[in-house]
């Protein structure tokens, strides 16, 4: 350890939030989606303009609102997770709580959105973008809906006093906030990319 | 909750969401319909999306706060996703 990297640790203790499983899972994903986001780099090279004309057809600010509410969804999560370290554990269930609402607007407003489009009958087969757009947007829901049970368990684990583990609760915030940043990633290269 | 946390919870979501509402002035700063192809601007996109991440896992996931090795890794993956991602989207552009 060098001379900086002590004095850092004398200044604060070290911990990895939640179980260290997840995060070995967490950045095993996170490598199978710069994997995606490569093979879909490689196949919008061939067709850019193609890709861009399909493109115009997605709505912006849908994007961005669907990144807000996310953005708020972790926001409430990261409360929640020092809420509960701090013993206020009716607060933690509160923010629970509160991203469980914005992770439903987030699942309201994509299938608003999915629906819109295959009335404009843009649907997975339509081209190589609706391909790409659908397989992410429903890979990335996947795993919101697996966050789901996440927060299930964050919330059971506050709702009783004789459980709140606190190594759960953070496990459970970890997987959520990887959520939100997917679709970061995600929202960046099928929206707003040129 | 401690206000120290909380203030600072609130100001990294409020620079992620501030960033995040500045891609609409990007897309009028463009010209708009028809999307037109930047370089400029995809790369831009690519790092300033990146830089959010970062931002989500090493304050709302408190990576921050992690053991060196977790920080390292986290780093490493957003460099590497950087260098692919900008690697592909510019390969060949300047031709």
């Amino acid at each position: 350890m060098d001379s900086a990297t002590a004095m850092r640790a004398d200044r604060e203790e070290k911990f990895i939030p939640g179980q260290p499983d997840m995060w070995a899972f967490i950045l095993f994903e996170s490598c199978v989606f710069t994997a995606y986001f490569a093979v879909y780099l490689y196949y919008r090279k061939q067709d850019v303009s193609g890709f861009l004309a399909s493109q115009a057809q997605l709505d912006l600010g849908t994007g961005v609102i669907n990144t807000l509410v996310l953005l708020l969804s972790s926001w409430s999560m990261a409360r929640c997770v020092q809420a509960a370290r701090e013993g206020n554990h009716g607060a933690a269930l509160n923010n629970v709580m509160l991203t469980v609402a914005f992770a439903l607007a987030f699942v309201v407003s994509k299938v608003g959105e999915w629906a819109a489009k295959i009335d404009q009958g843009l649907t997975f087969t339509s081209d190589e973008f609706f391909s790409f757009y659908y397989f992410f947007t429903i890979i990335h829901f996947i795993h919101l809906l697996i966050g789901f049970l996440f927060l299930g368990i964050a919330w059971y684990q506050l709702a009783g006093p004789a459980r709140r583990s606190q190594e759960l609760i953070e496990t459970s915030a970890t997987y959520w906030h990887m959520v939100d940043f997917l679709w970061v990633m995600i929202f960046a290269l099928l929206y707003v990319l040129r | 909750m401690n206000t120290r946390f909380e203030i600072r919870l609130a100001a990294v979501w409020l620079v992620l969401s501030l960033i995040t509402l500045g891609y609409l002035l990007v897309d009028h700063g463009a010209d708009g319909w028809p999307l037109e192809a930047s370089a400029l601007l995809s790369g831009t996109v690519i790092l300033v999306a990146l830089v959010k991440v970062r931002l989500i896992l090493l304050e709302f996931m408190e990576v921050r706060y992690a053991p060196v090795l977790l920080r390292r890794l986290v780093d490493l993956w957003v460099i590497l996703t950087a260098a692919v991602l900008l690697g592909l989207y510019l390969a060949g552009n300047a031709a």
